[in-house]
């Protein structure tokens, strides 16, 4: 609403808008000047018309009176000429005759010539402005037009002709009265009808013109135009005039606007002379002759400006009366727009603006009731969207912990009861959880110890009819005997946590007021409640999955481990195939080299014998006794060493001896005390000053186990002699500070028994392990190990015995070699 | 191109054409009057008289309108050039002549700078028009119809004295027209049968020897041809013929005035105030070779019964009858 009326405000200044009061003024100004313009443009035709006809009418008026002064000055030469036409002049003396034409000169200053024609067309007499008067030249004109059209027709006019070409003239003749008549005829000067056309006034500028029948002008104002030989014909008017008097009727005078001369524009008018054929054309400037009209049309267009004055004043005034009103109504309008809805608008016109007013304010007031109204709906209609905010943003806390933690449950049902406390404005709030066939208290609100243990009596029912329990239930207002427990509780929702049909848990909320929970509230807590299924499940998914991942990879590392192992004891059963096959071809050459250097001994001995009784220079017995000495020397160490070399090759030997000796149930612990006490009074044999912790872990529950013990004795033996040997060689890097220890554990493992022998000494580098186990290989300074001891070891534990032997160990720290052993190894290998 | 230049553009077209020059009436009309008797003598007076009277009712003011610069040769012919030379310096308009002389030493003076003619003879035949209606070159104005007049006169004179035997024709012949008008009154005077003795006044210096000559032979007339050199030496002549008994006679109309017998002519007044519309209209942008010569329309005859009785004459009634004027 708002919005709607403030759009347009804010627009109206952009876009300019033309205010009502020039509207509606232009429109009453327009009309009215419409009215006035065609009124007036009427007028102004109809004027122009009438005046247009006026002045036609006066210019074909002052033609008709130019013509007929032209007429009249050709009439008085005629009537003039008339004195001498009676039919007795012909008898009056020829002095008197001459003193009539003198006369007749004196009256008629446009006659030059005068002369008389007797009957016989004779000339008789001629008096003569320019000539001296001739009497009786008898001169013939019978022939000509002067003399016999003038007797037909009693008055003849000639043709006008111009005299050098310049000045326009015309002869006049009149035949006298009477039979067998005479002729006299005037050589009249035309230039003369100057004066008469001058004479003729028309207005300012307008004048008269003579042209002949043939458009030669014969008179004009300008006089030069007629002595020039002005043929006019060319002009239209005169060419207009000049057909009409060759064809048919002539017209008596007709007018027109056309452009004169100089190429003004002006109105013409005509009339024709009959008798002489001349057309006497009046012409006025067309502003002149139209000067009416004009006057008319100033007239007409002052009242039109007069009109327009009035009706732009009138207009405006109306339209300032009609909108002042309205410009109210739209401040009250824009106000209204602008929110202030307390507005009214007073207009007291007693028109329909007042009536429009009344219904703005009642519209205002209308608005203003559902304004109030509405405010209070979207204020609802807020909290809602924002109850729904905090619901969705609630719910997206409790996902978001989910997903972070995916393996824990608390957090998530830490959050749920939090969140849910406080969206429900319950401040306890509790999530029991199913274990072991009971409820048990898994995340709640309250930091204090729960006032009660158990879950409550609500949430049991929840549990166990796996619906909604809401005590008080706001639908069934009766008094529960079971409700709420607590004196400070007074209201209790519990909602299930049902997961495939079964309760795994309760979600409780408890109020101390009396105020049940909303739909809402109760609609939230059932979504918690599946997000806690949910949580739950997603939780158990996870630890199935990472047991069942441990599982793999246990089952895995057996499974590389075992490969390892087989690897190994193939390696090594190889090696030990070939060493024995080295040993067998060895023990014969062997065999030979001791049992003969055992002879040799003898044998030197026997020489010594020999040579005893033998009397000899004490020089030479001295060298004999040295020499049988170094011999014997010799020969003893071939023998020494020959017999260590069979040592080698009976340990070489041992390789390829499988089950050698007998097997039997040996008592584990048994062997391992011999083992150790063996291995200790043998190290202190060879190094008297040898000393070492022993220390012995050995479960009595270890028994039995079907062994070649022998052979197992021989392994421990090579162990803890290792062992010894790394303890002391620690000792030896470190000194007195250092204690060396060696300890020998057992374990029983069911069908199997374990043996560990463990020393502190240096250890055994990365390197060495990979290949501690291969024959020959030995870490000792030669002479010392045979590298054949742990692999035997590894021989006879594997392969005699189907056990395993592993070490584990850390340079500097300690080893411990751990063997483990089937109690039914050796009968299950013989058996096998 | 900028407006000042338009506007420099329309005053300079203003004042290239003559027409524009009149509407625009910068600078009054500059008439150069050229006279060929002394400005002290009546025709001279006489016409600048009548040629101010032309041009005030024409509507021109002098000083405002026009202004007229007079020389005069004083009968001096061979003086027109230098004067035409003053005159021409001071720029006018148009230049008036009163002689075919004065008007050929204008137009050898100018080809171009107007020159109207207040009343010359026979302008066709002295070649200074090519004809009446379309004069063709910068010389128009009025001719005097004189050529046609010396036969009326010389009838008239007849009428008038029956028993005139002589005639003694006083010309000047610097002037082109009068020797073709002195032949044809020779004929007229052979025809009747009367002896004519041409007397020739060339200039003013040489009218007393003539007037001497003429006094020696007694003429029983003395016959003046239309000249205006000869007007200015009119006084004289009536002076000297009166002095012999002789009647004068000519196409003057001043002179019964001045005590000669009969005068049949036109009316100078007329003429040179008519030439004030050439003069307008040269002003107005007309173009000379345009404009036609005009005519006199009206011929006086005045008789001076006085000078008759003087001489002792009686003027026949039907001369008298003829007359427009009668001096008693």
């Amino acid at each position: 609403m708002r919005q709607g009326a403030g759009a347009p405000g804010a627009a109206a200044p952009a876009r300019r808008r033309l205010p009502l009061a020039v509207k509606f003024a232009v429109a009453s100004v327009g009309l009215v000047t419409l009215v006035l313009l065609i009124n007036g443009g009427i007028n102004v035709w109809l004027n122009y018309e009438e005046a247009k006809r006026t002045a036609v009418r006066v210019q074909q008026e002052k033609a008709q009176a130019a013509a007929e002064r032209v007429d009249l000055f050709i009439s008085d030469i005629e009537s003039q000429i008339g004195w001498t036409t009676r039919t007795e002049w012909r008898r009056v003396p020829l002095e008197q005759q001459r003193y009539d034409f003198i006369r007749l000169l004196r009256q008629a200053p446009a006659v030059t010539d005068v002369s008389y024609l007797d009957p016989s067309g004779k000339e008789q007499l001629k008096v003569s402005r320019l000539e001296p008067d001739q009497v009786g030249s008898g001169e013939d004109v019978s022939a000509e037009p002067r003399f016999r059209d003038a007797v037909a027709q009693k008055v003849w006019f000639g043709p006008v002709y111009f005299r050098r070409g310049s000045e326009p003239y015309m002869t006049i003749a009149v035949a006298h009265a009477g039979r067998h008549p005479g002729v006299t005829t005037a050589e009249v000067n035309l230039k003369l009808v100057w004066d008469v056309i001058t004479s003729i006034r028309l207005g300012q500028k307008g004048y008269a013109f003579v042209v002949t029948s043939a458009g030669r002008l014969i008179a004009h104002p300008d006089l030069s135009l007629v002595l020039r030989d002005t043929d006019l014909s060319r002009l239209a008017q005169v060419a207009r005039a000049l057909p009409a008097r060759a064809g048919g009727p002539i017209p008596a005078s007709t007018s027109e606007i056309v452009t004169d001369l100089d190429g003004n524009a002006v109105l013409s008018a005509h009339a024709t002379i009959g008798r002489v054929g001349w057309i006497v054309f009046v012409q006025s400037p067309v502003s002149e002759a139209l000067a009416p009209v004009y006057a008319a049309l100033s007239q007409t267009l002052a009242l039109l400006a007069l009109g327009l004055l009035l009706a732009t004043v009138a207009g405006t005034f109306l339209s300032r009366r009609m909108v002042v009103p309205i410009r109210r109504l739209q401040e009250g309008a824009e106000r209204l727009g602008s929110g202030d809805l307390a507005q009214r608008i007073a207009i007291r016109t007693g028109d329909e603006i007042e009536t429009l007013a009344d219904r703005f304010n009642q519209m205002a007031g209308r608005i203003q009731d559902s304004y109030e109204t509405l405010e209070a709906k979207v204020e609802e209609r807020t909290r809602d969207l924002e109850d729904t905010v905090q619901v969705q943003t609630a719910t997206g806390e409790v996902l978001g912990v989910i997903s972070r933690s995916p393996h824990d449950l608390r957090p998530v049902l830490d959050t749920i009861t939090a969140t849910a406390a406080r969206l429900c404005e319950a401040p306890d709030a509790r999530i029991h959880l199913l274990s072991d066939g009971t409820f048990r208290l898994t995340a709640s609100t309250s930091d204090a110890s729960p006032p009660v243990d158990g879950p409550g009596a609500t949430a049991e029912r929840a549990a166990r009819e796996l619906r909604i329990v809401h005590e008080p239930d706001p639908a069934e207002p009766a008094h529960d005997p079971d409700g709420p427990c607590d004196e400070t509780v007074r209201t209790v929702v519990s909602v299930p946590l049902i997961r495939e049909g079964v309760a795994v848990g309760v979600l409780t909320l408890r109020r101390a007021t009396r105020q049940p929970f909303t739909r809402r509230q109760i609609a939230l807590l059932t979504s918690f409640s599946d997000q806690a299924v949910i949580a739950i499940a997603n939780t158990r998914l996870f630890e199935e999955v990472q047991a069942r991942t441990a599982e793999a990879e246990q089952s895995l590392n057996d499974l590389r481990l075992a490969q390892d192992r087989l690897v190994q004891s193939e390696k090594l059963a190889s090696l030990g195939q070939l060493t024995a096959g080295i040993a067998h071809e060895i023990k014969n050459p062997l065999n030979f080299v001791n049992n003969f250097s055992t002879l040799s001994a003898d044998l030197i001995d026997e020489l010594t014998e020999v040579l005893a009784p033998v009397p000899l220079d004490d020089a030479i017995r001295e060298e004999i006794d040295a020499l049988t000495g170094l011999l014997k020397g010799n020969l003893e160490k071939v023998v020494s060493h020959g017999k260590r070399a069979d040592s080698i090759v009976k340990n070489m030997l041992l390789h390829s001896r499988e089950g050698s000796g007998e097997h039997r149930p040996v008592d584990v612990n048994a062997l391992v005390e011999e083992s150790l006490n063996l291995g200790y009074h043998g190290a202190r044999a060879d190094k008297p000053g040898f000393n070492v912790i022993l220390a012995r872990a050995l479960d009595p529950s270890a028994g039995q186990a079907d062994l070649y013990p022998q052979e197992i004795t021989r392994v421990l033996l090579n162990l803890i002699s290792n062992g010894f040997y790394a303890a002391a060689k620690r000792q030896a890097e470190e000194g007195q500070g250092f204690e060396p220890m060696l300890t020998a554990t057992t374990r029983d493992l069911g069908p199997q028994v374990e043996i560990r022998i463990r020393d502190n000494g240096t250890g055994i580098p990365e390197d060495v392990r990979a290949k501690m186990f291969n024959p020959f290989f030995t870490t000792k300074p030669a002479g010392e190990g045979t590298g054949l001891g742990l692999s035997l070891s590894h021989d006879i534990v594997v392969k005699q015995h189907g056990g395993m032997i592993d070490v584990a160990t850390e340079p500097g720290v300690f080893t411990e070699f751990t063997i483990v052993l089937p109690r039914a190894a050796a009968s299950a290998r013989s058996g096998a | 191109m900028r407006r000042r230049d338009l506007v420099l553009l329309a005053a300079g077209a203003i004042a290239a054409s003559p027409a524009a020059w009149a509407q625009g009436r910068g600078s009054p009309f500059r008439v150069a009057v050229l006279g060929s008797v002394a400005a002290t003598n009546p025709v001279s007076l006489n016409e600048l008289a009548w040629l101010r009277e032309g041009l005030e009712m024409e509507g021109w003011a002098e000083g405002r309108d026009f202004l007229l610069d007079a020389a005069y040769a004083d009968g001096d012919y061979g003086r027109f050039p230098a004067l035409l030379g003053e005159l021409l310096g001071r720029r006018p308009g148009a230049i008036t002549v009163g002689t075919i002389a004065g008007a050929k030493a204008a137009q050898a003076a100018s080809r171009t700078v107007p020159i109207v003619m207040l009343g010359l003879n026979d302008p066709v035949r002295t070649g200074l028009v090519a004809s009446l209606a379309s004069p063709g070159g910068n010389v128009t104005g009025l001719a005097t119809q004189n050529e046609d007049l010396q036969l009326k006169l010389f009838g008239l004179m007849q009428e008038a004295l029956p028993r005139a035997r002589t005639v003694a024709a006083i010309l000047n012949p610097e002037n082109p027209s009068n020797p073709s008008m002195l032949s044809a009154v020779a004929r007229a005077a052979a025809a009747a049968g009367l002896s004519l003795d041409a007397v020739a006044i060339p200039s003013p210096a040489a009218a007393d020897g003539a007037l001497r000559a003429i006094a020696d032979k007694r003429p029983d007339v003395v016959f003046v041809l239309p000249d205006v050199a000869l007007a200015g030496l009119l006084g004289r002549i009536v002076q000297a013929a009166t002095a012999m008994g002789a009647p004068t006679i000519g196409t003057f109309l001043e002179l019964p005035e001045m005590g000669g017998l009969l005068a049949y002519g036109f009316m100078r007044r007329d003429t040179v105030r008519r030439a004030a519309s050439f003069l307008r209209r040269l002003a107005e942008g007309a173009v000379a070779a345009d404009l036609p010569v005009e005519q006199p329309t009206a011929f006086r005859l005045i008789v001076s019964v006085r000078a008759a009785a003087g001489l002792g004459l009686a003027i026949p009634p039907s001369v008298l009858a003829r007359a427009d004027e009668v001096i008693e």
